[in-house]
């Protein structure tokens, strides 16, 4: 098992009522899981991938990551963990628009320490895996949005993380950029074993995934 | 990890190049203005602290009490006779040396050159250190024949040859021979030369000897232990019973206590009378120190703005490094050596701005501040320092800001939420720059209407028209006559006077105790001025009662005119008559300002001038015809070297003359305003900052007035509001502070303007300008812009 939610709530305050973004919602991921959460605007979904990826907090209830309990973790000790297990697909790419293409890979690379040529050779390796090392040289607003959302994947993946968590990583793109993402994400599952949360509004890229978790006004329906 | 730091901030940089320009211009600005100033203060402090044993040499100075002359009693003389007793007398005493400095003509191959001449002794040595390049000083100035010169000189008159054994002519047609060469004297020593001779030399020097009631001299020594003084300045009490009846002898009332002054302390913190040059000024070094601290100051909290600012566009930098693993403490890091690579960049740049603008520099502050930072390590290291505390101050806060910030948050870009609070950090920090730049703008427009106020008031006697030339040659004085008929034969020239002194500066003062009516024998203290038939008319001087000096009348030789306060001293209801020293009283003069404005006008009186009062030197006034100034000035100098050859006379405005004394008012005066300028556009930088900093956070108000049909000036409006109120609110804490400085500062004056309540309202009014023109260009910028485009990024 990678992770468990137990009865997870959060909500804000919003003149003197409670408002719930996520309302008892209980999740077990194994490893290996390819899973699309799924529902309309405002039914939480974001919010939920941002609570598993350890960037948001909750206010009652349990997460297990590995064997750790998250709920009991402090901020900095979360941070390691998600630095260390987690990698981010975002539906508008966020690659630094003042680093090259493999100075963005290079950057989840810096922050664990890893050393200079150690990083030279894995930066590389994703290169060539991904097929863009005629683009390593290229500023992102070189790039079309497939493009840079493949660059966005890659350096999701640099630091070889158990969980990807997409959210709406084909939002921005057309179809047949959309499908080759979708495609990438299959091979990595399958292929790869690498576990994915993805976070859709389509049906057909939900149905990549092994399993669709739906979500209304943030309950699991 | 480091390389990616700067890499990022590196492309930060020059990715926004407009922001770029503001804060390296900002800071470069302030750093040159903080390494100008504090080689100023560098430079004043460091004076005459290059003699070896500076710390343990003291002058003789003496306190007269009872003759208070230009308001204290303190002179910075002694008599020849003290130093040799000192040495004799105290074995704590190291060395004596005495001192005279004074200018000279020197004649070369049927040129002349006016030098500054120091009169010693061999001892001086001893007491100061001089580097000697070639020969024996000390030995070459037993002999009263010798005499030391400068390189400059050296070079002046023998160009590359060797100085040594030439002879030297003087103009009195002494003849001295060169024994040694020496370095000039540096800059920051409060007295200079171009030779140095024995005073021994001179005539003055055996009327001197043995004479305790003469102070001619200038007298250091050297004490075995620094903190010896106090000690021996009680000791040196004992010398009483050997003034008093010399001073008595001489027929003074008072006699001279003698006390130590440290030598380090003469140029910043002695203000007696007879000093050797015009001393620094403590206080102003306090002022140039306190106000490059506040320009640094202002700078930084500029670079804070912006960069706070800047910060809704980097957003993404943050959450993406956030979300990819960055720790706070490393992106803390990233932007404080975003600041630091700023704040060094404008350090380099401020060094070769502050290199080309030291010559103006130092000619504003008649000054001679050399520039050589590779051996200055002092300055290189307090400007490092202040360019390392301004990099951190200024980016800290930024950094704590950014990196502060959750990672979902940045992400989606809101975080820049309008807080409505009401004294925010930024808006306190404009007004503080506003309140620092009207505070200086006033300052700086009551300095220059106290300036027109001295330059326009009527003070007694007329200017224009008037130039002098002051002469040193007792020729002059002989053949005046001659001389006056010479210079009216050009039609340009309308009338001559030969006079001692000139009316503004009117120096020389003693007792007078014989007049009608003192039958106590009284001194009264009065100022004194020789003149000629034609010195009243000259000057368009007032008579309230009597008349002016005729050559007509014989006995006139023995008359006197006085001024108002004269008589009113003296007491007198009916003048015109009186017995006054050896004479009458033929008139009574209007009174007019005989010295600068920050001094009372005090009695006074005139008389003609006899050989007596002559003492070989004087003025020459002339009214001219102004239309052909440089060929009528060119006739004067040329009719005065008839009589005396080779002297190099000038020609000056009476009017140049008076405002030289004004010349530190008026250097204070152009440096306010220069400090003004730098102010208010360090200011209207930091408004530029803010108002960034606002449409940043308002960018979506602002979109969403726009489709609601705001017009691009309501949205002006909008932003302007808060900024005006600021702005008066800076007008508000400003003035106070500012009328009760200039206040204090006017009080200096006698004679002095009231502060005007429009100052304020004419500087509050152009802060508005000021702030409405820094603001309207980036808010009608984004008045225009499609509303669209930022409401689609929400």
């Amino acid at each position: 098992m990678l992770l468990q939610l137990n009865n997870i709530f959060k909500w804000v305050n919003s003149g003197g009522q409670r408002i719930f973004l996520l309302k008892d919602i209980n999740l077990q991921v194994e490893e290996g899981e390819f899973i699309s959460v799924m529902g309309p605007s405002g039914s939480g979904k974001s919010t939920l991938l941002n609570v598993i990826g350890m960037l948001d907090t909750f206010d009652e209830g349990e997460y297990h990551f590995l064997d750790e309990s998250v709920h009991t973790l402090k901020e900095k000790h979360r941070a390691n963990l998600y630095k260390e297990y987690i990698g981010f697909v975002f539906q508008s790419y966020h690659l630094l628009d003042e680093l090259t293409v493999q100075e963005n890979l290079e950057m989840p690379l810096l922050y664990k320490k890893y050393k200079g040529a150690e990083r030279k050779a894995m930066v590389a390796d994703m290169l060539d895996r991904f097929n863009i090392v005629g683009k390593k040289d290229l500023f992102p607003a070189q790039l079309s949005g497939g493009q840079q959302q493949l660059v966005g994947v890659a350096r999701a993946l640099i630091a070889n993380p158990k969980l990807i968590l997409a959210d709406e990583p084909t939002g921005n793109l057309n179809s047949q950029q959309s499908e080759e993402i979708m495609e990438l994400f299959k091979k990595l599952n399958q292929e790869d074993g690498v576990t994915i949360i993805q976070v859709t509004h389509s049906e057909k890229n939900a149905a990549y995934g092994s399993r669709i978790v739906n979500l209304l006004d943030g309950r699991k329906v | 990890m480091f390389k990616n730091h700067i890499k990022l901030a590196w492309r930060n940089l020059i990715k926004n190049k407009a922001y770029l320009a503001i804060n390296l211009t900002g800071l470069a600005v302030a750093m040159t203005c903080f390494l100008l100033l504090a080689l100023f203060v560098q430079f004043e402090m460091s004076f005459d602290k290059h003699h070896q044993n500076s710390e343990r040499i003291f002058r003789i100075v003496q306190q007269q009490k009872g003759n208070s002359y230009q308001g204290t009693d303190m002179f910075a003389v002694a008599p020849l006779p003290l130093g040799e007793a000192l040495l004799q007398d105290f074995p704590e005493v190291e060395s004596v040396t005495n001192l005279n400095v004074g200018g000279a003509l020197i004649l070369k191959d049927n040129q002349s050159f006016v030098q500054q001449g120091l009169y010693t002794d061999s001892a001086y040595f001893d007491v100061f250190s001089t580097k000697v390049i070639e020969g024996n000083p000390g030995l070459a100035l037993q002999s009263p024949d010798n005499i030391l010169v400068t390189e400059s000189l050296a070079n002046t008159l023998f160009g590359n040859l060797s100085p040594i054994n030439q002879e030297l002519t003087f103009g009195n047609g002494k003849t001295f021979t060169v024994k040694a060469l020496i370095e000039n004297p540096p800059k920051n020593q409060h007295f200079s030369y171009d030779f140095i001779v024995s005073y021994k030399s001179q005539g003055y020097y055996q009327h001197d000897v043995g004479q305790w009631a003469s102070n001619n001299y200038h007298t250091y020594l050297t004490l075995k232990k620094a903190s010896q003084s106090k000690l021996l300045e009680d000791k040196m009490a004992t010398y009483e019973k050997i003034t008093k009846p010399a001073y008595e002898n001489q027929g003074f009332k008072f006699y001279p206590e003698y006390k130590l002054q440290p030598l380090e302390d003469i140029h910043l913190k002695s203000n007696v009378n007879v000093e050797i040059s015009q001393n620094g000024n403590i206080k102003s070094v306090r002022l140039f120190a306190l106000i490059a601290i506040i320009i640094l100051v202002l700078a930084a909290i500029n670079y804070t703005n912006l960069a706070t600012a800047k910060s809704a566009q980097r957003a993404k930098e943050v959450g993406v490094s956030k979300v990819l693993g960055a720790k706070r403490r490393s992106l803390i890091i990233q932007y404080l050596s975003e600041s630091l690579f700023l704040t060094f960049a404008s350090l380099v740049l401020s060094l070769f701005l502050a290199s080309i603008l030291l010559p103006s520099f130092n000619a504003l502050l008649n000054k001679d501040i050399g520039f050589n930072l590779l051996s200055n390590l002092q300055i290189l290291a307090v400007l490092s320092l202040a360019a390392l505390v301004t990099g951190i101050i200024s980016g800290l806060y930024p950094a704590f800001f950014l990196s502060g910030i959750g990672p979902i948050k940045a992400l989606k870009g809101n975080f820049l939420k309008s807080t409505k609070q009401r004294f925010s950090l930024k808006s306190i920090l404009v007004v503080s720059q506003f309140t620092v730049a009207i505070g200086l703008a006033i300052a700086s427009i009551v300095i220059q209407q106290q300036l027109q106020y001295i330059q326009n008031k009527n003070l007694g006697y007329k200017n224009e028209q008037l130039v002098h030339v002051r002469y040193f040659e007792p020729e002059i004085t002989e053949k005046q006559k001659v001389l006056k008929e010479m210079l009216l034969q050009n039609p340009m020239v309308h009338e001559v006077s030969l006079s001692s002194q000139l009316p503004f500066n009117v120096t020389s003062q003693g007792p007078i105790t014989s007049w009608e009516g003192n039958y106590n024998d009284e001194p009264l203290y009065i100022y004194r001025t020789y003149v000629d038939f034609d010195f009243i008319d000259v000057f368009e001087m007032a008579l309230v009662d009597g008349r002016s000096f005729s050559p007509e009348i014989a006995s006139d030789s023995l008359a006197y005119l006085i001024n108002e306060s004269a008589v009113k001293s003296l007491g007198w209801n009916a003048p015109i008559g009186k017995q006054f020293a050896n004479g009458k009283v033929i008139g009574v003069l209007k009174d007019f300002h005989l010295k600068t404005f920050d001094q009372a006008i005090e009695p006074l009186f005139m008389a003609l001038r006899t050989p007596e009062h002559t003492r070989n030197n004087g003025e020459v006034v002339l009214k001219i015809d102004m239309s052909d100034y440089q060929n009528t000035c060119d006739f004067i100098v040329k009719t005065m070297k008839k009589i005396v050859p080779h002297v190099p006379y000038e020609v000056k405005f009476v009017e140049d003359s008076y405002m030289q004394f004004y010349n530190a008012e008026q250097r204070l005066g152009k440096a306010f305003n220069i400090f003004t300028l730098l102010a208010l556009f360090i200011a209207g930088m930091g408004l530029f900052g803010m108002v960034s900093f606002q449409i940043a956070q308002r960018r979506r108000e602002i979109s969403i007035r726009k489709v609601l049909g705001s017009s691009v000036t309501g949205i002006l409006n909008l932003l302007a509001k808060g900024v005006f109120k600021q702005i008066i609110m800076a007008l508000l804490i400003a003035t106070p502070f500012a009328y009760y400085f200039m206040e204090s500062w006017l009080q200096d004056y006698v004679y002095r303007i009231s502060l005007q309540w429009w100052v304020a309202i004419l500087v509050g009014f152009l802060a508005l300008i000021l702030a409405f023109l820094s603001i309207s260009f980036q808010s009608i910028k984004v008045a225009r812009t499609n509303p669209v485009k930022s409401l689609r990024t929400e």
